[in-house]
């Protein structure tokens, strides 16, 4: 009895866990079609205070606003760890934090549901002509107790994220600005980073070298602006463990927050732009079983629902009725599969050829659609959809470079047989690929997963005539044992999400130095190396393009390190009477501080 | 005196139990590899990494971890979470023991009651048709899974039909489906207990005495029968109380209730050491509390230990 409580606990934790994971990534708004707030300012430009003059009683294209303003989503369980700005570090809590706080920008989502920055707590910025000194006019605006923020919030926040001791995820993040990494590894005072208060209403962040996606970089809640006068003492870990200890300078307030539960926020009056906010309420709730998820969406007491993939046909039919509103799009990141740069159990894919062969084998189309009933993006590069250059997608200005290779091979089973044992032979393994047997570790318990890698386990035994043993360890400790101890021939690995809107954040994942590659194969190139840092000195878009089209290409074409599978997709539906809701997709999985309810 | 010795000496195996549960949880919980900072550590720069095992005190061997932890357990310090920023196990108890053992009470008192109620019925008609009936669904009230079982009277009791929340945990009209969920485990125990005791009862010979002496037969069932029965049923109340405040992880989870019982098993699979530690421990007090008074009241309510030991003298 107590096994099995502890299998399904386990099974339906994973479940919840990576669904939820999965659920919150993506998205584009419900309301597309009469989505009229969200994009009015366009990127960049600052939204005026006056700029949304519409009051919750007027009527918004010909829509009544209906007299109830409180929206009812699902709080993704498991993830809210803490309301503490410096101390959060995954996508659940930004999404709450960035709806009761407010940094210097906020990112919508446009109407093709790519990310959109615009100007929030900062009225304007300037950057210097080499590129590393930014200056960030702050907009007049208060806490919700009244007090005005001023760039010193700022300061104090980045001086905090940069602490040692507080030990905060994400004080990786920032080590563009001056002295952040000296500080970080206690070689400087925190206090010596290159944050300071011009005056009340001017920041400057100075970098050490010039940084394209610094912008971009600031729409992480992790800086946000807080308080020291309340937190007290910069260790003190305690601030963000309730909701009395945090304060909101957002759209929303904090009203409740029932751990492992429920989050309820209330609309702010003090925030700036309190005109464009017109809901009153937003609750969050956790919900574990899909069945439930179902019906309270059924019933209306849901207003988002993600995650519940057995409801989808019925939901689907209802949205194609235009009853309820079906939304699919990109969410940043990309399922793959990483090799052992060396090590490994067999040490096999170690060689490329033998990884060549792995990765040309798979048909991604079929895969996808066979998995996923294709819902996700067939995946040929290392950047997922989604992903921008200084606003432009990335994929108008990078091709993906395995996809002719992969047209070539994939139906050439003597072709990949070849290299498969060209591979072998430098190698110097005695013996054929009957005699090979690969293991392909997994930590995904979900069943479109499961049928993922079930395909591409046949697809090799059928194509290369080997044989593979599929290793699942959905333990997290001892995922990460073998991760970092190189025990698999080849890794399935959905784990990163995108944290800010440049390729540089994935190029980066890879570099020998970063600390990052060393728990996804270990991949060393000073070849990689070099064009990673050649990016440095380059800030104009177009040369950018080139070098992580240079970058990608070494990665998945060249030295074949990762097998890209497919660019995560989600499927979200919604209730029809929702307006302005942004699934924005790379920070935060959803914003609504502009979204409303009308009459139904 | 006698007396005293033996509550002492229980007391004393109490606490030697509880220093052996928390010995154990603490090596079984790190007999596991990994721990709950892993993942995040990924990007982290060395020396915040350090600072970061060190705060949660990873950066010790096993050993002066364990007496680190086993003094913080005497000083009532049982660490802070690894996983929720801030939080600690005072914190926990304080604001989720309360829904539990709230939840957990009214599932007992239905459950019980109600077990109490089938088991005499069983007992009286013993081998009819209504006796079958009522083991049978004992059976198969014990062997539905709970989640099974919760989902199915979310999904067909709850909603506008019935005006019973979906999910959730606030107001009475809330707590009734859980309440149901979770209490027919209760029942189907109890009733069983109750019918073998009955039955137990039923053939002493003092019951015979009484029915020759002509008293009716409602009267024995009342006043010498079920009075008798009783005792077994005492006996495993207590621990059945002390067993239900500490919540249920799929009553819970199903209809997002913010209890212990939810939390503990999650607190397990995130490897939350120190709260798990500290939970442990917590629970494992209480049950050995309860334990401990049973036996004293026991031994101060049952006149046979007293003859017992007034022979023996």
């Amino acid at each position: 009895m107590r096994r099995r409580t502890l299998a399904l606990t386990l099974a339906l934790a994973l479940l919840t866990g990576v669904v939820a994971g999965c659920g919150a990534q993506d998205g584009s708004s419900p309301s597309a079609p009469t989505q009229t707030g969200a994009d009015e300012n366009g990127s960049g430009a600052a939204p005026q205070n006056t700029g949304d003059t519409a009051a919750p009683e007027d009527s918004d294209g010909g829509e009544k606003l209906a007299a109830v303003q409180e929206l009812n989503l699902l709080l993704f369980d498991n993830r809210v760890y803490s309301l503490d700005t410096g101390a959060s570090h995954n996508p659940f809590e930004w999404h709450i934090l960035g709806q009761t706080g407010e940094g210097l920008f906020r990112v919508f989502a446009d109407e093709n549901g790519f990310d959109v920055r615009e100007l929030a707590g900062a009225e304007s910025y300037e950057i210097s002509d080499d590129g590393l000194t930014y200056t960030f006019k702050l907009r007049d605006h208060n806490w919700e107790d009244g007090a005005p923020v001023t760039a010193q919030n700022y300061v104090d926040a980045f001086v905090r994220v940069h602490t040692p001791e507080n030990a905060f995820t994400y004080s990786f993040f920032y080590q563009d600005i001056v002295n952040a990494a000296e500080a970080l590894a206690g070689a400087v005072p925190p206090t010596e980073i290159g944050v300071r208060a011009v005056d009340d209403k001017t920041l400057e962040i100075k970098l050490t070298a010039p940084a394209p996606y610094f912008l971009d970089k600031l729409t992480l809640p992790v800086y946000y602006p807080v308080r020291a006068d309340l937190i007290g003492a910069d260790t003190d870990s305690s601030w963000g463990s309730s909701i009395e200890k945090t304060i909101s300078n957002g759209p929303f307030k904090f009203a409740e927050w029932v751990r492992d539960t429920s989050v309820t926020l209330v609309k702010n009056p003090e925030y700036w732009d309190a005109d464009s906010v017109r809901l009153e309420k937003v609750t969050l709730t956790v919900v574990n079983e899909d069945s439930t998820r179902a019906q309270l969406f059924n019933a209306g007491q849901l207003d988002v629902v993600s995650g519940a993939a057995d409801y989808f046909a019925t939901w689907k039919a209802q949205a194609d009725a235009g009853e309820i509103v079906r939304v699919e799009r990109f969410n940043g990141r990309l399922a793959r599969l990483d090799f052992p740069w060396e090590g490994g159990t067999t040490g096999l894919t170690n060689n490329l050829k033998i990884r060549q062969a792995l990765s040309l084998a798979i048909d991604r189309q079929e895969a996808v659609d066979l998995a996923f009933n294709g819902l996700q993006l067939p995946a040929y590069g290392l950047y997922p959809t989604g992903v921008s250059i200084s606003g432009t997608p990335v994929r108008e200005l990078v091709s993906e470079p395995l996809t002719e290779l992969a047209a070539q091979y994939v139906n050439d089973d003597a072709a990949l047989r070849k290299l498969f044992d060209d591979g072998l032979a430098e190698e110097g393994f005695e013996g054929t690929r009957a005699d090979v047997t690969l293991s392909f570790f997994t930590t995904d318990v979900v069943e479109s997963l499961k049928v993922l890698q079930e395909y591409i386990k046949q697809t090799w035994e059928t194509k290369l005539g080997i044989n593979v043993n599929i290793d699942l360890v959905t333990d997290q400790g001892l995922a990460y044992q073998k991760m970092l101890g190189f025990e698999y021939d080849v890794a399935y690995s959905n784990n990163i999400s995108t944290d800010y809107n440049d390729p540089y954040h994935w190029a980066s994942i890879w570099s020998s130095t970063g600390g990052t590659a060393q728990y996804f194969g270990g991949y060393n190139s000073p070849r990689y190396d070099a064009a990673l840092s050649s990016l440095a000195a380059e800030s104009d878009p177009a040369k950018r393009a080139e070098i992580y089209a240079e970058l990608e290409r070494i990665l998945v074409a060249e030295d074949y390190q990762i097998v890209p599978i497919y660019y995560s997709q989600l499927e979200y539906f919604a209730q029809p009477y929702i307006r302005n809701f942004d699934f924005t997709s790379l920070v935060s999985p959803y914003e609504y501080s502009r979204a409303y309810i009308v009459e139904h | 005196m006698g007396f005293l010795k033996y509550a002492l000496r229980k007391l004393g195996l109490m606490v030697v139990t509880l220093a052996i549960i928390a010995s154990a949880t603490f090596f079984l919980v790190n007999a596991v590899p990994g721990n709950p900072i892993a993942a995040r550590t990924l990007r982290m720069p060395e020396t915040v990494k350090a600072e970061l095992y060190a705060k949660y005190g990873f950066d010790k061997p096993l050993w002066p971890r364990y007496v680190i932890t086993m003094r913080g357990l005497l000083r009532g310090d049982f660490g802070m979470s690894a996983v929720y920023e801030g939080d600690t196990v005072p914190n926990i108890i304080a604001s989720k023991l309360p829904v539990s053992a709230r939840l957990g009470l009214q599932q007992m008192l239905v459950g019980v009651t109600l077990g109490i109620l089938l088991g005499v019925v069983s007992a009286l008609k013993n081998g009819r048709a209504a006796d079958f009936a009522i083991i049978a669904l004992a059976a198969f009230a014990v062997s539905i899974p709970q989640l099974v079982f919760s989902l199915l009277l979310q999904k067909f009791f709850a909603g506008a039909k019935t005006g019973l929340p979906i999910i959730g945990w606030s107001g009475f009209k809330s707590t009734i489906l859980p309440t149901i969920a979770g209490a027919f485990v209760y029942t189907s125990f109890y009733a069983r207990l109750m019918k073998s005791s009955i039955l137990d009862v039923i053939g002493q010979e003092y019951i015979m005495t009484a029915e020759s002496k002509g008293i009716s037969g409602f009267r024995v069932v009342t006043r010498h029968v079920l009075r008798n029965a009783f005792v077994p049923i005492i006996t495993y109340l207590p621990m059945t109380v002390a067993m239900c405040v500490t919540g249920s992880f799929f009553v819970e989870s199903v209809f997002t209730i913010p209890g212990l019982g939810y939390y503990y098993v999650k607190s397990v699979q995130q490897r939350d050491l120190s709260m798990v530690m500290g939970l442990t421990v917590f629970i494992a007090a209480l049950l050995l509390a309860v334990v401990f008074v049973t036996d004293i009241l026991y031994k101060l309510v049952d006149p046979r230990i007293r003859l017992e030991r007034a022979g023996k003298r």
